[in-house]
């Protein structure tokens, strides 16, 4: 590997339009960085060597100010930080002022999942799907505690808050599948809040668009609603307690007692987790109050059918 | 072996130490209690550390299931999300309130502070002692949350998560470790006002006559930036805590969405303190480096004004740029743009200290002796960490590198990098007149070097984790990524950690040698000119045998030599 390309593999590969320029300024700095540290560093080791004297101090008469040096290196940072300061700024304002005619994409994040939704809502996925080629913005909030969507072949990041609504764009220029982290700290399963962006086609996008309208499966949910994060298909404990075969069976809870996970028991844990929790299990599940009967209903089908 | 009395063999006793208002004493007090925190946190950095060291088994071969979650198998990790949550959480906290802030404030400031002026004690030597009892108290309410099973907020508390978090029920009480370490914090900080409050008064009011501003040790001057901003900074934190607890305990809503509360409020109230907080663990560094360089050298500093005002200048400067921690957390892009502005300038009087004490080492008579090397690695430190801060203030890359490895590895190459090895070089540099022994400089040397070391493998593996995109706070890194990359140099950062805890052990068996077998350490075994060299090692319990004479600067070495330290030129033979 020559050295140009040790250099360029300091940074994960480009994807869009913005992360060229985002590029640009950091390899401005990292010369203007370079540059510098390659003055103090060997000057602080050279001085050290040059000047080694062993024995009784004498007394020493190098210079104790220059008004020319003094000025030098106060007025060179200077300028030099306006520079760089401008050109971190417009490339700011680039990422953060979208194009008038981007496509708006929904992202809601909760603890510990990514839902996405498209065209008014009545798509609504699990990863990020994109076309390549366009302008997209991300209309951004969040259910509970503040998340962040990082895509690092973008360049962009930014915080999803509850209660408001934040917003990044992007036009991809490769077509491929990247990794979308969440970047805020947000509580047990952060470092599982990943998901995939998918840039595909125009003809793929709206092929998706179109094979991902109306009513989800059970199996779809439990991806979508971030059910994913804390409950297994295959017996293992994770958060909470898998749903492998719980259909039906009795439930010891916290409290001593015991129920069994019929219908109502399921609609009752999600709408109102915290009220029966089983026993060994923390009382950590956010309350889906708002959820829609036919889900629910999609989503307990889905559990009988996990024998 | 020495029957002479000083500060450490009178009086007598344990009583005597724990009501004794000498500030030479209660900088031992601190010693002990920061050291011992330093350990503790440590402890919770290797085992951040060892849980990274490898990834993590996953079931299906490590397939992340669609919807980004991933299964993971408990086995093959040492801990659960949650306990590592908890121990990141306490890393920091600990490192923060309980080591950091108090460090060079705390013990080097409290011990060398009188004895630069000439003078006896602090002006208020019982508010100094209180400051170390409030500082155990903090401790002690803070380390409550542990008994009920720990924080796993990270040090920043961010709300709302922080305000969500769940009471715990102990022994029949509802309690909540949330409001147990937010209260620790909120007692500590007035341990930082009392020291604050105290140097400030001291460095107004008991100067010796002949010493002007301008004559000051640098030290002082950044003792002096330091304690403004401990004074001004820290009732901040205490009103965002204490507003924190109001939140928690009565629903209030100030904070909380949910209650009609607006969480980014809390981010800038929060680094409103704790960005100065980090100027006050990095001002001693400087005023630590400032006195070592000039000492070791043994040249008069150079460009004495311009040092102790670029102090100021970052004191003032230091509390205007907060807002730089939240370029991408939804406030106005105004906003963010006007605080990348002012965090910028933070650079330039950085940069004149670091320029202006290698400009000190040029054509001076260099002893490259244990407190040198401190003094080297410092620099090399701090070149890193304060350039690759230029990164993160500029807004287009901060919004590709905020909340990854990289600001992780630049955070640590100011704090501990600059901070923690000013402190130690420090501690090697007034060791001697501390406890009146002297240290093998060799296995110091060693020490130095192989923290150095350890320090630079730990964290320049994290610039380039973080430059891949690696988010901080994560549990878990497989799965997702460049998998091959984030386990290789998460390997490497792990190992550089363990060759650091290598180096402490070095560095303490050395300071343990130097207490039971050392040489009897001379007055003055570096030859400075600052006043704590004109006494004995280690001192007598009010400082001085007679009241010393304030003839000469700190660093006239092109005047003074070294054995005519505050003497009358009448006075010599």
């Amino acid at each position: 590997m020559n050295f140009n390309m040790l250099l360029m593999s300091l940074l994960p590969k480009q994807a869009s339009t913005g992360a060229a320029e985002s590029d640009f300024a950091f390899w401005v700095v990292f010369w203007i960085c370079v540059f510098f540290g390659l003055i103090i560093i060997p000057a602080t080791i050279y001085f050290a060597i040059r000047y080694r004297k062993k024995g009784k101090p004498g007394l020493t008469n190098g210079p104790t100010h220059s008004t020319f040096l003094e000025f030098f290196w106060t007025a060179v940072p200077t300028l030099m930080i306006f520079f760089i300061f401008v050109i971190g700024f417009v490339g700011f304002m680039d990422f953060y002022v979208a194009p008038s005619d981007a496509e708006e994409i929904r992202v809601t994040g909760r603890q510990w999942s990514w839902t996405f939704s498209y065209a008014n809502g009545s798509v609504e996925y699990s990863e990020l799907t994109v076309p390549i080629g366009r302008p997209i913005k991300l209309v951004m909030s969040s259910e509970d505690v503040i998340h962040s969507v990082y895509i690092p072949v973008f360049r962009v990041k930014m915080d999803t808050v509850p209660n408001r609504y934040s917003s990044l764009w992007f036009e991809a220029t490769e077509i491929g599948s990247y990794d979308l982290y969440c970047t805020e700290y947000c509580g047990d399963a952060h470092s599982r809040m990943v998901t995939k962006v998918n840039v595909v086609s125009e003809e793929d996008y709206q092929k998706f668009l179109k094979d991902n309208q109306g009513e989800k499966s059970g199996e779809q949910l439990y991806t979508l609603r971030g059910c994913v994060a804390c409950h297994s298909l295959d017996g293992s404990p994770k958060i909470g307690p898998s749903w492998k075969g719980i259909y039906g069976t009795e439930r010891p809870l916290a409290n001593g007692s015991s129920v069994i996970a019929d219908d109502n028991y399921i609609k009752q844990s999600i709408i109102d987790p915290n009220s029966q929790v089983v026993k060994g299990y923390p009382a950590a599940m956010p309350a889906y109050v708002d959820m829609p009967e036919e889900e629910i209903n999609a989503i307990i089908d889905f559990m009988k059918e996990l024998k | 072996m020495s029957t002479e009395k000083n500060y450490l063999n009178h009086p007598k006793g344990l009583l005597s130490w724990l009501i004794t208002v000498d500030h030479k004493r209660i900088a031992i007090l601190y010693t002990i209690v920061v050291l011992f925190f330093f350990f503790v946190g440590g402890v919770y950095a290797s085992l951040i550390r060892l849980e990274l060291a490898f990834p993590n088994t996953m079931i299906d071969g490590g397939t992340p299931a669609l919807g980004g979650a991933t299964v993971a198998e408990t086995e093959g990790m040492y801990f659960d999300d949650k306990t590592y949550n908890k121990i990141f959480t306490m890393h920091g906290i600990v490192m923060v309130f309980l080591v950091i802030i108090p460090a060079t404030p705390a013990i080097l400031g409290n011990f060398l502070l009188p004895i630069l002026l000439g003078a006896k004690d602090v002006a208020f030597p019982r508010l100094n002692l209180a400051s170390w009892y409030v500082y155990m108290l903090g401790a002690g309410v803070a380390l409550t949350s542990l008994i009920a099973g720990g924080v796993d907020t990270g040090w920043t508390f961010y709300t709302p998560f922080s305000t969500l978090s769940k009471s715990v029920e102990v022994a029949g009480i509802q309690f909540s470790p949330v409001i147990a370490i937010t209260l620790g914090a909120f007692i500590l900080g007035f341990s930082s006002i009392f020291t604050g409050i105290n140097f400030i008064v001291t460095i107004h009011k008991m100067r010796p006559p002949g010493m002007t501003w301008f004559k000051l040790p640098l030290f002082l001057w950044g003792m002096y930036a330091t304690s403004l901003i401990q004074v001004l900074a820290t009732p901040v934190l205490g009103v965002t805590l204490g507003l924190l607890i109001l939140e928690k305990v009565t629903g209030a809503g100030i904070f909380d969405p949910a209650l009609g509360g607006d969480p980014i409020l809390f981010q800038h109230f929060f680094w409103f303190y704790s960005h100065p907080a980090v100027y006050i663990m990095i001002l001693p560094a400087f005023a630590v480096i400032s006195e070592m360089v000039a000492v070791h050298s043994h040249r008069n500093i150079f460009g004495y004004k311009l040092i102790g005002f670029s102090s100021v200048a970052i004191a003032l400067l230091g509390s205007l740029v907060w807002g730089h921690h939240m370029f991408v957390s939804g406030q106005s892009e105004w906003l963010g743009a006007i605080f990348s502005f002012l965090t910028f300038f933070i650079g330039i009087p950085s940069g004149i200290k670091v320029f202006n004490w290698l400009a000190t080492m040029y054509k001076g008579e260099i002893k490259l002796n244990t407190s040198m090397f401190y003094v080297i690695a410092f620099l090399i430190n701090f070149a890193i960490g304060g350039l690759t801060g230029i990164f993160l203030g500029t807004l287009v890359i901060d919004i590709n590198l905020h909340d990854t490895y990289f600001v992780v590895a630049h955070f640590h190459y100011v704090m501990m990098g600059s901070g923690l090895f000013a402190f130690f070089g420090g501690m090697h540099h007034w060791w001697p007149k501390i406890f009146g022994k002297m240290y093998n400089e060799i296995v110091g040397i060693l020490g130095c070097l192989v923290i150095f070391v350890g320090f630079n493998i730990t964290f320049l593996s994290q610039f380039y984790l973080g430059l891949q995109g690696m988010p901080r706070r994560y549990h878990d890194y497989s799965g997702f990524g460049p998998e091959e990359i984030f386990s290789r140099f998460h390997g490497f950062s792990s190992v550089g950690t363990l060759i650091m805890a290598i180096g402490f052990v070095i560095i303490a068996l050395n300071w343990l040698h130097s207490l039971f077998a050392g040489k009897k350490a001379p007055s003055n075994p570096w030859g400075g000119l600052t006043l704590e060299w004109a006494t004995t090692s280690p001192p007598p319990t009010h400082n001085f045998h007679k009241d010393p004479e304030y003839i000469h600067g700190p660093y006239d070495y092109d005047k003074i030599l070294p054995e005519n330290i505050a003497q009358k030129p009448a006075d010599k033979e």
